[in-house]
């Protein structure tokens, strides 16, 4: 009985702690901003220091009440002490970046606890605001930013809480909100005018969030991310003629030419070729194209999700267009696109697709030659299927169209989920199994035609892509592919044993094609609520802003600044940047004056007070003698043998009346002020 | 060596003195304006600039604008809340009271009246205001001589007072604020009170804005009381003796009123022998109406001029306090006996300027300007 009576005692405690102190509320709104950001950054934060910061955070809401003692601060030493232990620990196996936010989740935590003075409050908020700083280097949806803008508004009305003195709590808010919206058009007009920069210099990235293909493909793998719907890539075309029918639309990524026997991977051989190629500044068939004018061009930007890595994606062959990229690009001889630094954010590249013109043979001899490299290590039977190919057919196009028949009619079946095939993968695949998915057909095929002598790799990317508008197509990583290129004539040529499997594949899609077969890309219940007509409305919608968001504001770069300058004023010139600049402070000037000049200072006065203060005006003006502050008996004493006598009449009565309306009882407010007008009038009159 | 070194911040001190003498002149009553208020990030302010820096070179290095978005709505609240700390600032309006004497080493008050501001009646000044004097205290090493006497005058000087705001719109229902300031002032003379300093950071502490005023007020600063061997001599109305023949006209006019504890230098007469035979305390006893009796309050010169001033101020307000006819005579001071409150205010302000206008003259030459100012 007594214990209820004490925890329901406890509870008023914290309850009147929070009305009645300020400061406890800030603390609390502190409190309650920092558990946020901790929400947000579960992926970069170790779960120990998760943990650590929420019992901080419980610990310090619970001792905002005088009933419960904090930590000492040599508890909190203590555990200071042995986070640093725990994060150099840690901090080799997670690297630098999320070394980094953890350590300063940490510091956060641990002061929370002892938060006592303005201070240290201070500084909490200060490494709370870089925290959610960190938070956008994960999250850049809109979303993201419109929560993160919300914890900021919390972090202000706690400092505003904490500094305002006894300011009620609904005031803190509606002053904050205010404060935001007004920083807003600024913080705008700063980041449509300050120069985008290039990276000063490289920035640790973090090692967990690399997304998307790899660089290595044990068939398999593509299957994996055929489960994940989120976005690879966006790409924007000019108008809608130009984008490619659906089964021509091969993103090329990565050329796999090195096969140990159960993994494609990128060769050693052709990094050290290109490195020296490279060096002898050799030009790329690239830079060759763009110089060759070949036929049609189709220019095309393409919003890139980060991935942390360096590969891109193109409709092949396309050329960079560097001159606007503010990550440069570079091609390599295999005509695949490398980015100058991993790509860490939502990026915007510009490039240029040449429908026309071929995938030739850029390196010669060596690329045949490493493209015929055929593993010893098992697969027996393809390797003996191969040189039965090629000793019936004669040229390699025969060849390759023998594989992709028997692809066609050996009963091969496309699926999601094969079974394992652990020995001999491609022996197993093509002669018991006969199902599997993308990267096991094209592994296969290339097996087998460099078993039968014709050069050939496996080219991983995305195909397809679903129209969000017209000019815009949308890429999710469910359309990442594996396919194989065949050099023949000194061409690459590009087949897909997929599509002699699963046609509808190419031209409808992964989810189609599984729907066909009977197969769910994904199960969950969520399935049923997809398909309805709302939920894809709403979806669409959803897909739209975020596209929008990442073309406007994440692709915002210095391209997109300087063809925005220069559509608003021609070419640009260094004076005219002058003008801009200059315009551009005094527009802030402008805004400013606009939130801060008293515009209707006089009208929230009262009436009387207004006629009265233009009477002492007049007065002012005609007596040369100024009121300053004094009241208004002692000036109506000062002024009185300077007037005559008329007007002195009538001043005394405004006064006079000025004095009964605001100091006595009123009686009859209207009447007051009509003879209080009269009055000035007729002082007006009597000095004139 | 301290003096060497603080002689170009002397300097310094003086010109700024000057300068806000022609920028804020003194008077009782200021109105925040453009003039008299300075404005700067606080120490909070500047690493809100710093971590937005921080922001943007982190933002540029990912090139992630979102980053980039963060750092310039930062700057953007910092520009804003610049105006918004001004504006809150100057809305400010304050009217100080006349100063009551006090004793030195004892605190006084300085009571400010928060005003409506004349441009914005209806719009209060909030936050949090902090409350320091301008500049360090004079080294009063002349009168109450230990160095360490005069630092810890110096770190009184430097406290600052925190008094939150109610809020002083031009509103008949609630009563004004007033606000209570200590002045602490360590040897006895007159004063001209030094700058207020009066600081505020709402809404955000990103800056603090702050003034410098005058108040014009002057105070009296009366000497510590202490004990020492006053001589008190009695003198009656018709001149015909000061000799000591109490016992005889003892019950003559006056009646007996009241028991007090003695104290020292009170006529032996006055002893109530029996309380000190009974119990061995020593009481003396009051009588009212003892117009026609007053003293004079000596000391003998060749005591320490301090000593003997502190000696008489106790003395002072002791006799008052017994409802005495005194008056003073010690060396230049020489107050005709009289009673009453204000008659022990002219007393005690004899003896705070006794000898002060020179010394405090020479002082000020050999400081250059301090916190106080001693005036005739």
């Amino acid at each position: 009985m007594t214990r209820n009576i004490n925890a329901g005692l406890a509870k008023f405690n914290i309850y009147n702690t929070f009305v009645n102190q300020p400061r406890a509320m800030a603390l609390l709104l502190l409190c309650l901003s920092f558990s946020s950001i901790l929400f947000t950054l579960t992926a970069p934060l170790m779960t120990w220091v998760l943990v650590l910061g929420s019992c901080a955070v419980m610990a310090r809401i619970v001792g905002l009440s005088s009933t419960h003692s904090l930590p000492t601060l040599r508890t909190v030493n203590l555990l200071a002490i042995l986070a640093v232990f725990a994060l150099t620990w840690f901090g080799f196996s997670i690297g630098l970046l999320d070394s980094m936010i953890n350590l300063l989740a940490v510091a956060c935590s641990l002061k929370v606890m002892v938060v006592d003075k303005k201070r240290d409050f201070n500084l909490l908020i200060c490494t709370c605001l870089f925290l959610i700083g960190c938070g956008f280097i994960s999250s850049l949806s809109v979303f993201a930013w419109f929560g993160y803008t919300v914890i900021l508004a919390f972090l202000l009305i706690s400092t505003a809480m904490y500094h305002g003195a006894g300011i009620s709590l609904k005031k803190n808010i509606k002053f904050v909100s205010i404060l935001i919206l007004q920083a807003a058009p600024i913080a705008l007009l700063f980041f449509l005018l300050i120069p985008q920069l290039p990276p000063l210099w490289q920035m640790p990235t973090s090692k967990s969030t690399e997304t998307g293909l790899s660089d290595k493909v044990t068939p398999g793998d593509i299957a994996s991310l055929a489960t994940s719907s989120e976005l690879a890539f966006s790409a924007t075309f000019e108008s809608d003629d130009v984008i490619p029918a659906p089964a021509y639309r091969y993103w090329r990524a990565m050329t796999l030419e090195h096969f140990d026997g159960k993994t494609w991977s990128i060769s050693d051989k052709r990094k050290q070729a290109e490195q020296q190629l490279a060096i002898m500044n050799k030009p790329t068939p690239l830079s060759a194209l763009e110089s060759s004018n070949a036929g049609t061009v189709i220019p095309y930007e393409i919003i890139v999700e980060p991935t942390q890595q360096t590969w891109l994606f193109a409709l092949a062959p396309s050329t960079p267009d560097n001159s606007t990229n503010s990550i440069y690009v570079s091609g390599l001889f295999d005509y695949t696109l490398r980015a100058n630094t991993p790509i860490s954010s939502k990026k915007a590249f510009y490039l240029r697709y040449f429908p026309n013109a071929p995938i030739s043979n850029s390196i010669g001899n060596f690329e045949t030659q490493l493209n015929l490299d055929v593993s010893t290590n098992g697969n027996e039977k393809t390797r003996a299927w191969g040189v039965q190919l090629a000793q019936q057919y004669g040229s390699a196009q025969e060849i390759v169209m023998a594989v992709m028949t028997e692809f066609k009619n050996g009963g091969f079946r496309y699926t999601l989920s094969p079974n394992a095939m652990p020995t001999d993968p491609i022996d197993q695949f093509l002669f018991e199994e006969r199902s599997g998915f993308c990267a096991h057909y094209a592994g296969a095929m290339v097996y087998t035609l460099r078993s039968a002598g014709v050069p050939a790799r496996m080219v991983t990317g995305y195909q397809g892509g679903s129209s969000l508008n017209e000019r815009v197509l949308q890429i999710r990583q469910y359309d990442a592919h594996a396919w194989v290129e065949a050099l023949i004539d000194g061409v690459w040529l590009r087949y897909d044993p997929t599509s002699m499997v699963a046609p509808s594949r190419l031209t409808f899609g992964l989810e189609q094609a599984l729907e066909e077969l009977g197969e769910s890309r994904n199960t969950n219940i969520l399935d049923g609520l997809e398909k309805s007509a709302f939920f894809a409305a709403v979806q669409t919608w959803f897909q739209q802003l975020d596209y929008s968001w990442s073309k406007w504001v994440l692709g915002f770069d210095n391209a997109a600044q300087t063809s925005m300058l220069e559509d608003l004023l021609g070419t640009i010139t260094p004076e005219k940047m002058r003008a801009v600049f200059l315009s551009a402070l005094g527009l802030i000037g402008l805004i400013l004056a606009f939130y801060f000049l008293p515009i209707s200072k006089r009208e929230s006065l009262p009436y009387s007070y207004r006629i009265m203060l233009k009477a002492v005006k007049l007065v002012e003006l005609h007596t040369g003698i100024k009121r300053e502050h004094k009241t208004l008996s002692d000036y109506r004493y000062d002024v009185s043998p300077v007037l005559n006598s008329e007007a002195a009449v009538a001043f005394d009565q405004v006064c006079e009346l000025f004095e009964r309306e605001n100091y006595a009882i009123p009686d009859t407010e209207k009447h007051t002020e009509l003879v209080m007008k009269e009055a000035l009038n007729t002082l007006k009159k009597a000095i004139k | 060596m301290r003096k060497i070194l603080s002689y170009p911040t002397q300097v310094i001190k003086h010109r700024l003195l000057k300068w806000l003498d022609r920028r804020v002149p003194a008077s009782s009553e200021h109105h925040l304006n453009l003039n008299s208020i300075f404005v700067l990030p606080t120490g909070f302010g500047w690493s809100f600039i710093l971590l937005s820096i921080c922001l943007f070179l982190l933002g540029t290095n990912y090139q992630n604008n979102l980053m980039l978005l963060l750092s310039y709505l930062c700057l953007s609240i910092m520009l804003l809340t610049l105006f918004y700390t001004h504006q809150n600032f100057a809305r400010f309006a304050v009217k100080a009271l006349p100063l009551h004497s006090f004793h030195c080493n004892q605190s006084g008050e300085l009571q400010l009246h928060v005003l409506p501001h004349v441009n914005s009646p209806n719009k209060p000044c909030h936050g949090t205001l902090t409350f320091g004097w301008f500049g360090p205290h004079r080294s009063s090493t002349q009168f109450h001589g230990t160095q360490s006497f005069t630092q810890s005058s110096d770190a009184l000087s430097k406290t600052t007072f925190s008094i939150p705001l109610s809020g002083n719109a031009f509103n008949k229902n609630s009563q004004r604020q007033t606000l209570s300031v200590p002045v602490y002032i360590t040897s006895r003379g007159r004063y001209m009170l030094n700058r207020l300093t009066i600081a505020c950071d709402f809404p955000l502490g990103l800056y603090k804005c702050w003034t410098h005023l005058d108040f014009d007020q002057s105070v009296t600063v009366y000497p510590q009381p202490d004990d020492g061997p006053v001589s008190i001599e009695h003198i009656t109305d018709n001149e015909e003796s000061n000799s000591s023949s109490e016992t005889s006209n003892a019950n003559s006019n006056e009646d007996f009123y009241a028991l007090n504890d003695y104290e020292p230098g009170q006529p032996l007469n006055r002893v109530s022998w029996k309380h000190v035979a009974k119990n061995g305390n020593w009481v003396s006893k009051s009588f009212t109406s003892r117009q026609s009796e007053s003293y004079v309050l000596s000391i003998d010169s060749s005591i320490d001029t301090e000593t003997a001033i502190s000696a008489l101020t106790l003395a002072t307000i002791k006799l008052t306090e017994a409802e005495q006819n005194f008056g003073l005579s010690y060396k230049g001071i020489v107050v005709p006996p009289n009673k009453g409150i204000n008659h022990m205010h002219n007393c005690l302000n004899a003896l705070a300027c006794f000898g002060k206008p020179e010394s405090a003259r020479q002082d000020s030459q050999r400081n250059g300007y301090s916190k106080i100012r001693a005036v005739k």
